[in-house]
């Protein structure tokens, strides 16, 4: 934000005025027009689970007849690989595994109708520029993140906590470059980009001092810094601008450094009990980071499974016993971090959202009719339980979660079809919707925009993405 | 508590009466300030009693206002700051009306002046208290901006300034008279161009005309929509156009319905066209101001004494235009670092400065700009990163993976090299070589894609804004709402490079045409569509570097100024339509260019010896002149060092930042091995290990029967390690950076040897790791032989028994596994080429690795690199709290500083006064002032250690002064 008062300060400068003249022809239309209702926002924080590598709705969120394994099986009949299990909502049901989050499902909605893009060919890392930006690759332009936009729009809440962090993701792992390539606040400039913490239990590092100096000669080093600065005769060379801009952005990470909000990085502060639930892994601690982060004022913060091609959630074979363990990872510290939001107030003014770039299936690819190249090779019959699971990649319904920020408690938008293309049947909803829901819940408008290059580029785009109103309570 | 009150309705509906009441003390106690003026100077006594009763009500009146106000703060969603600077102003009004209040009960009572003075004083500031509480009050219910926003210097798009302009330009005209033709013309193309960035989205030809209204051709304007005429000549008050522009925000009707409302100027400006009688310019000229195809030949001006550049005459003309006088150059020490900077990127070494200060030959600073240029390494080294920028060219990225995409960083490091002539550059991009084939190929994703991104479409965006500074970008989706550019002309151009007939879609939709092979500025020539497409491309960039390409020689030297002096001559550099500063200029350099046989050194040269060129930096950013819409050249701006420079700047004052490369212009003879470690698994693929010791074993055989001459052996390990040669130790590390040179003659025998390495990997999380190891073994007879790390070795993960003997041949390693390869010393993703694993270093290779060979990292993105996805041509250089993250945490600026300081140490270790002296000439060029040497002396005397060493190095770099280009 400071950017933009600068910008203006410039313009303050050297844009000749020449108001009076004007105000003579301005119309009192020109003022009436500019009183535009604001959106009331229902949310100041959002917290983005993101389960990379394509999440199988019909293994989680959304189960399907379950078929047990037994050598010999028809891969075409199988729609689920584990039994349902009921949830804290009457007829809602998991998928086994999920019981956890299934216990908080009455303060939240689950969205079971989102169609993910048609892009041609499966890539992940595309999918994913495109939910994480609302476009799809490649753009003419470097496209943010939606926590930049968000950062950008609403800046910091805590001035010392950066207000778009990222948490989990390594960046030297297969497809890097295609993830360093929605990592981005693209043309919003870097002052809105994310503050990369790939491991949560060493968060701290990232705003401490470096490993191996203390807090007394960081100190005395900064001290130093500031009095050659007094004593520099750059003074008659540095334009004002220039170096009070440079000076204030050290200032500010100073501040950082030495702000007691700065724990709120600090896992090791987190009593022995809750640290232990949630800890389920990089995963779990890092829903751990994102509940401290809240609680001393993030603006959006998104965890991740991490992609990592092959990993996680990108179950190309072994589907079925790979999907227990993901469970694992999510279901405990999940469930606590909406009691634990629940807990401290936050949730009202805290949106969660869980979701993936896609689902899975065990025969489509893509989606119905749509000729996507088999990427999978999957078997007719089942030989061993290693071809048991959901192996291909299927775009034409996917699960996402909600939580807080004004979200219905207990209700489940749109349907799947409960056999085989299990695809969307009823409400369907897009990358558009979701972000334009989400940038709703924060107070943003819709045709929020950045000129770049002459023209007006939009959160989403054309500025067309509507929320879906009927998930907010 | 206020929380569970603000529940009770009457509390909530009380709170609410807030912005109601408000207006009452404020209007009684401006009303009562004003009226207290008109007592001054003992007049209009008669107010008094009148005065006073608005004071005591209006201070009563504002308690009021604020304890309901603070009922709805807490009841409401606001923003924090502002709503807290309200709530603080708020109180301080009601206790300074109070205040007042009391104060003119007490001048009453005592009638003093003195005390009505006072009460008059305090009157006064409660009304300005007000006036601010008034403002952030009005900023939380209409937008912080709600004011701001009208206000000339904060308008965001220069539409409204170019409309204002006109605007006012034409009613001062329409003042003195009937415009002229000239004028209708003007106030003609500005309406049209309101039409293309508003309304053409939805009414024009290429779109499905909503309403039926079509407004970009003058039948269709003067035919209206569906509903009949919009535009009725002389009578805007009866046009549908104008009131459709004036209804409400959120009226069904009003327009346009998407994107922004048309501000005022541009509705005044639309309201006089038609008021005018709606004239239609019949110019065949497009709407959007155009350049010039062909340079003007400008006569350079007379030269003045002093003045002999051409350049400077030109500016010579325009500073007296602009009432400018010449200032002094700057001094030797200001020019010789920032010609070192622009020239090579690197900081002059002290010995430089101290020899160039005391020449005393009058062409010392040409001679010095010629010999920086003539160092061809540095200067390609340099260049390789605004060229890298401008070519959308990378060592890393998206597309690689699949192969969508190829780099020119071998054509291109030998093109600045050689100084190859800028039309030759030109050919080889548009009509390429293998080598330099990538820029023209683009980026391709796996997938479908619009068809505004298809590789075709990527070459003519690119080409188009790289080379002759023209945005194509609109144009490929629909006719440009900014330009004259049309889809056609976007899709003809992109058919040039295509092998296959290209449909035309507009938005994603196919119109039913196929485009046509086009350059858009016809008059350079035709495209023959019967031509192949090397035909095509053939002629294409002969068309392109042909001298009347004005455009394409104006582009360079455009871009060039601005690399120089901080903003072009256009700027932004990517839109060469808009009009230059000083044209003539301009084009004079753009002919030089093509007379001095398109040498681009040559163009360098020329600024650099400008008077011009050498005045004080003016302190502007890059960002406010680039947006100064009125900018005046008065001097280079000062720029900050480039993420490159600034690694390297850290290399020559510290310790080098980096020590392998992604390209390697020396061919250093990389001695062969692979990067070797554990072959951890997950779920069958290939994972990183955890960290940990690990344990490694290589048996090998030397002939018997021939004598070992010399054994040289080269180790780098990722993290830690020791090395064992036939059980004894030979060498050990901490740094994969640091290449270990062991000369292990001695340890080998003839027959069976034995390397055996423990080798460790810290941290907290599962990287990469690895050992790369190549031992030359030089035998009696001449023969050689080569061991080196490969998936021959074995390893273990669990720690051998001590005594077991694992570090000598006779061990039974039957248990042990073998390793997995991450790539060899030449080619891998993850250590790069490591230029010290060599056993013969080359003499021609520079000191140390400059940034611009390396990949991106997070420290050179943190300081603005960009990550090169699409073209750049204006690299960020604000600085961030992410950036000053990294500076002041980031183990990165902190651990090259610390090598720094142990080099330092041991050159000046016993003479603190002189390592600081060293130290200030070698980062800023100059000596330390008194002040400075006592502080500094401070930090690292009596006994100077690493530490202090290391924070001095720190408070250094990070001074404006050492990352500013005066």
């Amino acid at each position: 934000m400071s950017d933009s008062m600068n910008r203006r300060d410039f313009l303050k400068k050297t844009s000749a005025a020449t108001l009076a003249a004007l105000s003579a022809t301005l119309p009192a239309s020109a003022f009436l027009s500019g009183c535009q209702p604001k959106i009331k926002s229902k949310a100041d924080t959002v917290i983005l689970l993101w389960m990379a590598g394509g999440m199988a709705h019909t293994e989680t969120f959304d189960p399907k007849t379950y078929t047990p394994f037994e050598k010999g099986l028809e891969s075409d009949r199988v729609l689920s690989t584990f039994p349902s299990v009921p949830t804290s909502v009457d007829d809602l049901f998991f998928s086994e595994g999920l019981e956890s989050i299934g216990s908080v499902m009455d303060r939240g909605t689950v969205i079971r109708s989102y169609r993910a893009a048609d892009l041609g060919h499966i890539l992940h890392s595309r999918h994913q520029y495109h939910w994480h930006t609302c476009y799809e690759p490649p753009q003419t332009v470097d496209v943010p993140h939606i926590g930049a936009w968000i950062a950008r729009e609403l800046g910091p809440i805590n001035p010392v906590i950066p207000p778009f962090i990222s948490i989990g993701q390594r960046f030297d792992v297969g497809e890097s470059e295609e993830l360093k390539a929605y990592h981005t606040a693209g043309f919003l400039g870097s002052e809105y980009g994310p503050f990369l913490i790939p491991d949560p239990s060493s968060g701290l590092e990232s705003v401490r001092p470096p490993v191996g100096m203390s807090i007394e000669r960081f100190e005395r080093r900064h001290q130093l810094y500031r009095d050659l600065i007094d004593q520099s005769p750059a003074g008659e060379y540095a334009s004002d601008y220039q170096k009070e801009s440079m000076l204030r952005a050290m200032e500010q990470s100073y501040a950082l450094l030495k702000s007691p909000d700065a724990e709120a990085f600090d896992l090791s502060q987190e009593p022995k009990e809750s640290y232990e639930a949630y800890d389920t892994g990089r995963f779990g601690l890092g829903c751990l980071l994102a509940k401290r982060l809240t609680e001393a004022g993030a603006r959006f913060i998104n965890v991740t499974t991490e992609y990592e091609p092959f990993m996680g959630w990108d179950t190309h074979e072994n589907g079925h016993t790979r999907t227990i363990r993901m469970k694992k990872m999510i279901d405990r510290p999940i469930a606590r971090l909406i009691k634990d939001l629940e807990q401290s107030g936050r949730l009202d003014r805290t949106l969660v959202v869980l979701a993936s770039e896609f689902s899975r299936d065990m025969v489509l690819e893509g989606r119905p009719g749509a000729g996507v190249q088999d990427q999978v090779e999957v078997p007719d019959v089942m030989e061993n339980l290693s071809h048991y699971g959901m192996h291909r990649h299927f775009t034409d319904g996917c699960s996402i979660l909600m939580f807080g920020g004004g979200i219905k408690k207990g209700a489940v938008y749109g349907k799947t079809a409960d056999e085989r293309p299990c695809g969307t049947v009823e409400k369907p909803v897009v990358i558009d919707e979701i972000h334009q829901t989400i940038y709703h819940a924060l107070g943003i408008d819709s045709q929020t925009n950045y000129v770049i290059e002459g023209r007006p580029f939009y959160t989403t785009p054309d500025g067309d993405g509507e929320a879906v109103m009927e998930l907010f309570a | 508590m206020l929380d569970t009150l603000s529940e009770i309705w009457v509390w909530e509906f009380l709170s609410r009466l807030h912005p109601l009441v408000v207006h009452f003390p404020i209007g009684v106690l401006i009303t009562a300030f004003f009226l207290e003026l008109l007592t001054l100077g003992d007049k209009r006594s008669e107010l008094r009693p009148g005065i006073r009763w608005l004071v005591y009500i209006g201070a009563g009146t504002s308690l009021v206002a604020a304890l309901v106000g603070l009922m709805l703060a807490y009841g409401g969603n606001y923003p924090a700051s502002t709503l807290d600077y309200h709530q603080y102003t708020g109180i301080a009004t009601v206790l300074l009306s109070i205040t007042a209040a009391w104060l003119l009960y007490r001048a009453d009572v005592s009638g003093r002046e003195r005390d009505l003075n006072i009460y008059r004083g305090t009157l006064g500031a409660t009304v300005l208290m007000l006036t601010f509480a008034g403002h952030f009050g009005a900023s939380l219910t209409h937008g912080s901006d709600y004011l701001t926003s009208v206000l000339p210097w904060n308008y965001e798009v220069s539409d409204r300034g170019e409309s204002s302009e006109l605007l006012m330009e034409l009613v001062e005209h329409r003042e003195m008279g009937p415009l002229s033709e000239h004028h209708l013309n003007e106030l003609n193309l500005g309406v049209r161009r309101i039409f293309a960035s508003s309304c053409y989205r939805c009414h024009a030809s290429d779109t499905d005309a909503e309403g039926g209204l079509l407004l970009d051709s003058k039948e269709a304007v003067f035919e209206g929509g569906d509903g009949g005429p919009v535009v009725i000549a002389y009578q805007p008050d009866e046009s549908e156009l104008l009131r459709r522009l004036l209804l409400p925000q959120g009226h069904d009707e009003v327009m346009p319905q998407r994107g922004r409302s048309l501000f005022s100027e541009e509705i005044e400006l639309i309201r006089l066209w038609i008021d005018e009688g709606a004239y239609w310019s019949d110019d065949a000229t497009g709407i959007f101001r155009e350049a010039q195809l062909a340079l003007s030949k400008p006569e350079p001006p007379e030269a003045r004494p002093g003045l002999d550049s051409t350049i400077d005459r030109f500016m010579d003309v325009y500073f007296q235009k602009h009432g400018i006088n010449w200032k002094e150059p700057v001094d030797d020490k200001v020019f010789i670092r920032r010609v070192y900077l622009d020239a090579i990127g690197l900081l002059p070494e002290p010995e430089e400065v101290e020899s160039f200060i005391t020449d005393t030959a009058p062409d010392k600073r040409d001679r010095l700009i010629d010999s920086l240029l003539s160092r061809d390494h540095d200067y390609a080294q340099n260049s390789l990163s605004f060229w890298n920028d401008l070519l959308r060219n990378a060592y890393t990225g998206t597309g690689f993976i699949t192969g969508g995409r190829k780099q020119i960083t071998d054509w291109l490091y030998n093109s600045l090299e050689q100084n190859k002539p800028y039309d030759q550059m030109v050919r080889e991009l548009v009509n390429p070589e293998e080598n330099s084939e990538g820029f023209i190929r683009g980026i391709q994703w796996r997938g479908d894609f619009n068809a505004s991104q298809s590789t075709e479409m990527q070459a003519a965006q690119n080409i188009s804004q790289s080379l002759i500074g023209v945005n194509l970008k609109c144009a490929s989706c629909h006719n440009s709402f900014t330009s004259n550019l049309t889809l056609n002309e976007a899709y003809g151009f992109a058919a040039v490079f295509s092998d296959t007939a290209l449909a035309i879609e507009r938005c994603e939709v196919p119109t039913g045409d196929m485009a046509e092979p086009a350059f858009f500025y016809s008059e350079l020539g035709d495209i023959d569509g019967s031509l192949s497409r090397e035909e095509r491309l053939e002629k294409l960039a002969d068309m392109l570097v042909d001298n009347n390409n004005g455009r394409l020689y104006r582009t360079i030297v455009n871009r060039f100024w601005a690399r120089l002096m901080g903003r072009g001559l256009v700027e932004p550099t990517d839109e060469m339509d808009l009009e230059p500063w000083n044209q003539e200029l301009l084009d004079w350099l753009a002919a030089d260019l093509i007379d001095h046989d398109y040498d681009l050194k040559y163009l360098l040269s020329s600024i650099m010896r400008s008077r011009a060129y050498q005045l004080p930096s003016v302190g502007m950013t890059e960002m406010e002149a680039g947006a100064a819409e009125d900018y005046v050249f008065s001097g280079p701006l000062r720029r900050r060092m480039s993420a490159e420079q600034f690694a390297d700047a850290l290399s020559q004052l510290a310790a080098p930042v980096y020590s392998s490369v992604a390209y390697d212009p020396f061919d250093s003879q990389i001695a062969e091995a692979s990067w070797i470690w554990y072959d951890t698994r997950e779920d069958g693929r290939p994972a990183f290990s955890p960290p940990g010791t690990y344990y490694f074993r290589h048996k090998f055989v030397l002939p018997a029967n021939r004598r070992i001459e010399q054994a040289r052996l080269l180790i780098s390990v990722d993290q830690s390690f020791e090395l064992f040669v036939n059980g004894s130790k030979a060498g050990q590390g901490q740094d994969w950076r640091q290449v270990e040179r062991l000369d292990v003659t001695q340890q080998l025998q003839n027959g069976e040897n034995l390397l055996a390495i423990q080798a460790e990997k810290g941290g907290s999380t599962a990287e990469p790791a690895g050992v790369l190891i190549n031992l030359e073994v030089v035998f009696d007879d001449g023969s050689e032989l080569e061991v080196n790390s490969n998936s021959d070795w074995l390893i273990t993960n669990l720690q051998p028994e001590p005594g077991s003997g694992w570090k000598s041949l006779n061990y039974d390693d039957g248990e042990w596994e073998s390793v997995r390869s991450f790539g060899n010393s030449r080619n891998n993703n993850y250590w790069g080429r490591l230029v010290e694993f060599t056993h013969d270093p080359s003499e021609e290779r520079l000191q140390f690795v400059r940034a611009a060979l390396v990949p991106n990292d997070p420290f050179q993105s943190a300081m603005g690199r960009p990550a090169r996805e699409i073209v750049t041509t204006n690299r960020e250089t604000d600085p961030t709290l992410l950036q000053a993250l990294e500076l002041t945490n980031g183990e990165f600026v902190y651990e090259v500083l610390g090598r720094g300081a142990v080099r330092w140490l041991t050159e000046y270790g016993d003479d603190p006064d002189e390592m600081i002296r060293q130290i200030y000439l070698s980062a800023l060029n100059r000596n330390p002032n008194e002040r400075e040497l006592k502080i500094a002396g401070d930090m690292i005397k009596p006994e100077p250690n690493s530490e202090a060493v290391q924070d001095l190095l720190w408070a250094i770099v990070m001074q404006p002064e050492f990352q500013l280009i005066y």
